[in-house]
């Protein structure tokens, strides 16, 4: 049957609406609650969702056109009788401004009730039970295994009124029903167990499910970020994959700081990260088992070295990539990744620089504290992270004799995916890393 | 009503956790929800808004490292930056008389304000809350699935400048103003967070079952 979808009459004093934009064309199949165009009046902007599942059998009102209340914008073709008393019980008490339910699409509670569909049809007895019969939305899903619940008026006012979730309580009644006595219990057991709360009119602050329960009011939720669910999901999906094995090594990187002095002299500064990156790059050239992939259950031996650097910004951790390294010198690495935490730091950078990396370096900086265990940058193998850099006295020899010197130390960890890379093979490329740094790398 | 206070959040970031809270509202998963927060410098232009209204170039803009999001909302341009409280309350309409709820929103910051000693007003015909003639308060409101985002901005401590680049509202010659400016010092954004997240549970209650 053909059904007229209206302009909704959206206040007592809106007498007309904007047709914004269509969000269907003719012959589109809809479903009952589809949004299926947005209109704007004064100050409120509002997505008209449809009143029937049907096809869009036509649009009457255009773009742009203004369209008073209650003229027809759309016919939509139902299969089924749309207004059949199985599927569309009566409407709520008739209110003044004469409400129809099957023309506009009124999100009633009461023709929900009878609905099979999700998210959550609460059981028709919900609105028989609540005393006053008031339609209030209650909280209480309904039971998973769609199997009614069976309360009495007390019960559902109890319930109501402390926000329970009736399909949690054991019942002791027959057939299972919830009791007066199993509500009362349950409330004393909880109660037992919470700190104590007010107890608040449900319609004035029912109990959050986005909030966990013994959040204080100036407790503040922070919701994830894009950014941080993305982290979030990585690390987890990392730690579950791989299983990390540590090395650490300790490092005299009194060649580097003595490298880097000089060169500050000159006006140039560096920092010690790209020097790190390039020892990992001619080490990764004879370990070739730690520049690569893990794809399903094969290895995948990278030629190119495109190094991942973490790097802290405001919005979260983020690891561009210094692409082809094993081709670049000293001082182009130190060029390239101080272009990119840059580019990372204005939110400026393009999500194929932060993609494709066959291994990475985290650099936390001076106040990197001793030595970190790093998580492993999927489907990589291998990551190594810097500690401080600390003065230390060692013993070294000098002149041919042992000697108590003081030495910048810097603890450096390799992380590594133990499926594939066994323990000599991780263990020879850390200590091939700070042969290198030890003898010192100018270029 | 639940409250929720976020802290500063991006403009586009807080559009994504009001459609996620808007998602189970509709589906009943969650109560009436006030999401009371801060975002950085942008600019905002609702879909009937005229880009006209911003006296900033593109390069201007850019320069000064702000953006213009347009979004679906109604009302025209507005600023949101430090200093100024956001709400964005995730209300179930059963019953849809928004312009009720728009009524609702500014007796909420009517009352909220008063509170610190500020009286304020509506004005005939024009949606906000206003002080001795200049807004305080600037209110525009989405719906989707009968549930409401987006929601209303109110002028605490910020600078006032980033009004001054646009026609308010779209209303030329008219001025913003904020609790600041009115009281001679600045309040603290918390007290005024309460007050706000009290009025709205007192007002904003009960649409759902209206």
């Amino acid at each position: 049957m053909l059904i007229d979808v209206v302009m909704p009459q959206l206040g007592e004093s809106v007498i007309e609406g904007t047709v914004v934009k269509w969000l269907v064309k003719p012959g589109d199949a809809v479903a009952k609650d589809q949004a299926l165009l947005e209109i704007s009046t004064d100050k409120v902007d509002a997505e008209i969702p449809s009143p029937v599942a049907g096809v869009v059998a036509g649009l009457v009102a255009k773009e742009g056109e203004v369209v008073p209340i209650k003229a027809v914008i759309a016919r939509i073709e139902t299969e089924a009788p749309a207004a059949s008393p199985s599927i569309v019980p009566p409407v709520a008490p008739a209110e003044t401004t004469g409400w129809d339910e099957a023309h506009e699409g009124m999100p009633s509670w009461i023709s929900r009730k009878g609905e099979a569909a999700p998210p959550i049809p609460p059981a028709p007895q919900h609105v028989q039970a609540v005393p006053g019969g008031d339609g209030r939305p209650s909280f209480f899903p309904a039971p998973a295994s769609g199997a009614r619940l069976r309360i009495t008026p007390v019960v559902a006012r109890m319930a109501a009124e402390h926000a329970l979730d009736l399909s949690k309580m054991t019942g002791t009644g027959i057939d299972g029903r919830v009791t007066k006595a199993d509500v009362e219990r349950f409330l004393a057991e909880e109660s037992a167990e919470m700190p104590a709360e007010p107890t608040v009119p449900v319609h004035a602050a029912p109990p959050a499910q986005v909030a966990p329960a013994g959040l204080a009011s100036d407790d503040q939720v922070i919701p994830f970020s894009p950014i941080r669910k993305k982290i979030a999901e990585r690390m987890v999906r990392s730690k579950q994959t791989s299983p990390h094995v540590h090395a650490v090594a300790e490092i005299d990187m009194h060649r580097i700081m003595a490298f880097r002095d000089a060169r500050k002299a000159e006006g140039t500064t560096l920092t010690v990260l790209p020097f790190v990156l390039a020892a990992a790059v001619r080490a990764l050239a004879e370990f070739p088992a730690l520049n690569a992939w893990v794809v399903g259950e094969s290895l995948v031996l990278k030629k190119a070295v495109h190094l991942g650097v973490a790097v802290e910004t405001e919005r979260g951790l983020m690891v561009p990539v210094v692409r082809d390294a094993q081709t670049l010198s000293l001082a182009e690495i130190s060029r390239t990744v101080d272009e990119l935490a840059a580019r990372a730091r204005e939110k400026k950078i393009t999500p194929d620089e932060l993609n494709g990396g066959t291994f990475s370096v985290s650099n936390p900086g001076p106040r990197g504290n001793l030595f970190g265990t790093p998580i492993i940058n999927q489907p990589q193998v291998g990551i190594l992270r810097m500690g401080q850099i600390v003065k230390r006295p060692v013993v070294a020899e000098v002149e041919g004799a042992d000697s108590i010197v003081i030495r910048p130390m810097m603890y450096l960890v390799l992380g590594y995916d133990h499926r594939v890379v066994d323990g000599v093979t991780g263990n020879g490329f850390l200590f091939r890393v700070r042969e290198i740094l030890e003898q010192g790398l100018t270029s | 009503m639940n409250v929720a206070w976020l802290g500063e959040v991006d403009y586009r970031e807080a559009l994504g956790v009001q459609l996620d809270f808007l998602a189970r509202r509709a589906a009943r998963e969650i109560p009436d929800t006030l999401l009371l927060l801060t975002h950085p410098t942008v600019y905002t232009l609702g879909r009937t808004g005229n880009a006209a209204n911003l006296l900033l170039s593109e390069t201007e803009l850019a320069q000064a490292g702000i953006s213009l999001e347009r979004v679906a909302r109604g009302g025209d341009i507005t600023w949101h930056g430090p200093g100024q409280l956001v709400g964005y309350p995730i209300v179930l309409m059963s019953r849809p008389d928004l312009h009720r709820y728009l009524r609702a929103i500014e007796a909420a910051l009517i009352e909220a304000v008063a509170r610190f000693g500020l009286a304020c007003e509506r004005e005939e015909g024009l949606t906000g809350v206003w002080a001795g003639g200049r807004k305080i308060a600037s209110i525009g409101v989405g719906v989707k699935r009968w549930v409401t985002y987006h929601g209303f901005a109110l002028n605490v401590s910020n600078d006032l400048a980033g009004f001054r680049k646009i026609h308010l509202c779209g209303l030329k010659g008219r001025e913003a103003t904020s609790m600041a400016e009115i009281l001679g010092a600045t309040p603290a954004m918390a007290p005024v967070r309460e007050a706000v997240a009290s009025a709205c549970r007192r007002h904003l209650a009960g649409f759902a079952d209206a």
